[in-house]
């Protein structure tokens, strides 16, 4: 039985995904990656035949390891480490495009 | 025999006893080096003039005798996704072409502790997102064995390397099989530690759930070596678990009596016949060795692909939102700040990253997010069940690592989706956090390599070395796994 496949990944939803992503896609790149998407979608939409009703979600691997520590502050690297990647530095700042939005 | 041919702990009892120097080493790891990483291309950054000062420093302790380890002076190359302090790191990709750390990940900075002399960083998938090394901003890296051919995928450039003879051992990382898959494409061994064995600190995220530093070497013994040098506890890893080091008690005990299974569920799938038999003969010989080896079904195997590709992006999407030209790597020209990230991440990341973050971006969000995201969390948690009740009838399961051998060049970029389906032995121990192992277990009619799969319960690294060895000594004394003087 050939079952109709549904468009989830629509044009508007890549251009949304994309927006939520802060990728630019060009015209082309957005046909592409909506077709990419949505063959991904068609593929895992397979996991839905199984039944998960009552079944916890597994975050993490290893479940009963504890991981809180102390809320201690701590400087472990300086200014000038911090700043050595920066593309634009400005006394001792991240120095960043205005924000028109 | 040539300095070479030793493997790493070879190497490293000959530093040990003075009869070679680091530096000899050294010369003949570049030697290498020279002659071959023009066709190669294993490596992304040599750093001759820092591996050579710290042979000399090292040298000096090996001549006052004083105490050292047994991977002391040994040459290391290091998968270009693990920081090094001083040295770029760029995840193969544009977005941190000129990204140099300003500290040594955790696992690095343990095996220089270990006196292990760092020579350069090697070339991989870009952002660990692929496995044939071809999805590299720098170009892709060729298998030794068989040069129009991949190495795998995405430590593709320190399996080369180690195959090629341009190092005594490399890191890999394996988030979806990128060490074992690699290992089994170049002839090498491959180690996925547990989950939480070696410290991520420094380890330029991927999917922060099932992430974790491997182990690229020439023979087992090697592998246990590099495993010990680098599992320790790291408080600034939150996943980072306390553990004992079993394995330090030993792990030539044979097989006698283990428990080994096989899920009939991997043969039913689509399976290279010569890869099966290689897997199944490997199967046999552990038998003649008194192993108890059953065929049972594992269960769930064809939903481990789509939970992993769910959850791996959309753990990617979020890992790789830091990405935004800001505070360092790559940042695009463009007058107003969404413009600039935008910008930047479109010109920053390559195309099979930028798929994954859409896919995993839609995963995660609004409206979708229980259907896709917590649904794939969901099957994990089957799957891991699954797993955990073969461990109750099993010490260790036994497999293949893919399904066919290493694909020629330019042979999976038209389809991703295949190209993913490749992964479907490897991703369960990664989606479970389980230690698994790549090992040589045969070569296919135009002799390239195939490797055998091993997996255990977590923290039973012991086990899997243990069945690895004595297959290895079985494997090594046959035809097509002597080793080539």
């Amino acid at each position: 039985m050939e079952q109709e496949k549904k468009e989830i990944m629509t044009r508007e939803r890549i251009k949304r995904v994309a927006r939520l992503a802060e990728l630019n896609l060009s015209p082309d790149e957005e046909v592409r990656f909506q077709q990419d998407v949505q063959r991904m979608l068609e593929y895992v939409d397979c996991l839905n035949t199984l039944d998960t009703d009552g079944v916890e979600p597994l975050y993490q691997v290893i479940e009963d390891n504890p991981v809180m520590r102390e809320d201690m502050p701590e400087s472990v690297y300086g200014r000038e480490e911090l700043l050595s990647g920066a593309p634009s530095e400005r006394g001792g700042y991240f120095a960043v495009p205005r924000s028109f939005q | 025999m040539t300095i070479m041919d030793y493997t790493a702990l070879e190497l490293g009892a000959m530093i040990k006893n003075k009869k070679i120097t680091i530096s000899e080493a050294l010369d003949a790891v570049f030697e290498r080096i020279d002659a071959q990483e023009n066709r190669l291309h294993c490596y992304l950054t040599l750093d001759r003039e820092g591996a050579y000062a710290q042979a000399r420093t090292l040298q000096e302790i090996i001549m006052k005798g004083e105490e050292t380890g047994p991977l002391f002076g040994v040459p290391l190359a290091i998968k270009d996704n693990l920081c090094t302090k001083g040295l770029r790191t760029s995840c193969a990709s544009k977005m941190l072409e000129n990204f140099v750390p300003a500290y040594d990940a955790e696992a690095v900075a343990h095996l220089k502790r270990a006196g292990m002399v760092i020579i350069g960083k090697t070339n991989m998938d870009e952002f660990a997102m692929g496995n044939t090394t071809e999805n590299s901003y720098f170009g892709g890296t060729r298998n030794p064995l068989k040069e129009d051919h991949v190495p795998g995928g995405s430590s593709g450039g320190s399996a080369a390397a180690v195959a090629a003879g341009e190092c005594f051992a490399a890191l890999g990382t394996d988030t979806g099989g990128s060490v074992r898959q690699p290992a089994s494409h170049v002839g090498i061994v491959g180690i996925k530690p547990t989950y939480g064995t070696i410290s991520r600190y420094g380890l330029i995220a991927y999917s922060s759930s099932m992430d974790q530093v491997g182990f690229l070497t020439k023979n087992v013994a090697d592998g246990a070596a590099l495993l010990d040098a680098a599992a320790f506890y790291d408080p600034k890893d939150s996943t980072s678990v306390a553990r004992e080091k079993s394995w330090q008690g030993g792990f030539d005990q044979g097989v006698k009596g283990l428990r080994i299974g096989i899920p009939k569920d991997y043969f039913e799938m689509e399976l290279d016949p010569e890869v099966g038999k290689a897997v199944m003969e490997a199967a046999r010989a552990l038998e003649r060795e008194g192993a108890i080896v059953e065929e049972f079904e594992l269960g769930l195997a064809e939903y481990a692909v789509p939970a992993y590709y769910t959850i791996v992006c959309g753990e990617a999407s979020s890992n790789l939102e830091r990405y935004d030209g800001m505070k360092y790597g790559y940042r695009a020209d463009a007058k107003e700040l969404h413009e600039t990230y935008g910008k930047t991440r479109s010109l920053g990341f390559g195309t099979e990253v930028r798929r994954r973050i859409m896919l995993g971006t839609f995963v995660l969000s609004e409206g979708y997010y229980e259907a896709y995201y917590l649904k794939a969390l969901k099957v994990r948690r089957l799957i891991k069940e699954a797993f955990d009740r073969a461990f109750g009838h099993y010490d260790v399961l036994l497999g293949p690592v893919c399904p066919k051998t290493a694909p020629k060049l330019g042979a999976l970029q038209e389809d991703t989706l295949w190209g993913y389906l490749a992964d479907k032995y490897t991703v369960p121990a990664n989606l479970c956090g389980l230690p698994a192992m790549s090992i040589p277990c045969g070569r296919d009619a135009l002799g390239l390599p195939i490797g055998l799969q091993l997996m255990g319960a977590q923290f039973h690294e012991t086990l899997l070395l243990r069945v690895a060895s004595t297959f290895e000594k079985l494997y090594q004394q046959s035809d097509a796994g002597r080793r080539p003087s």
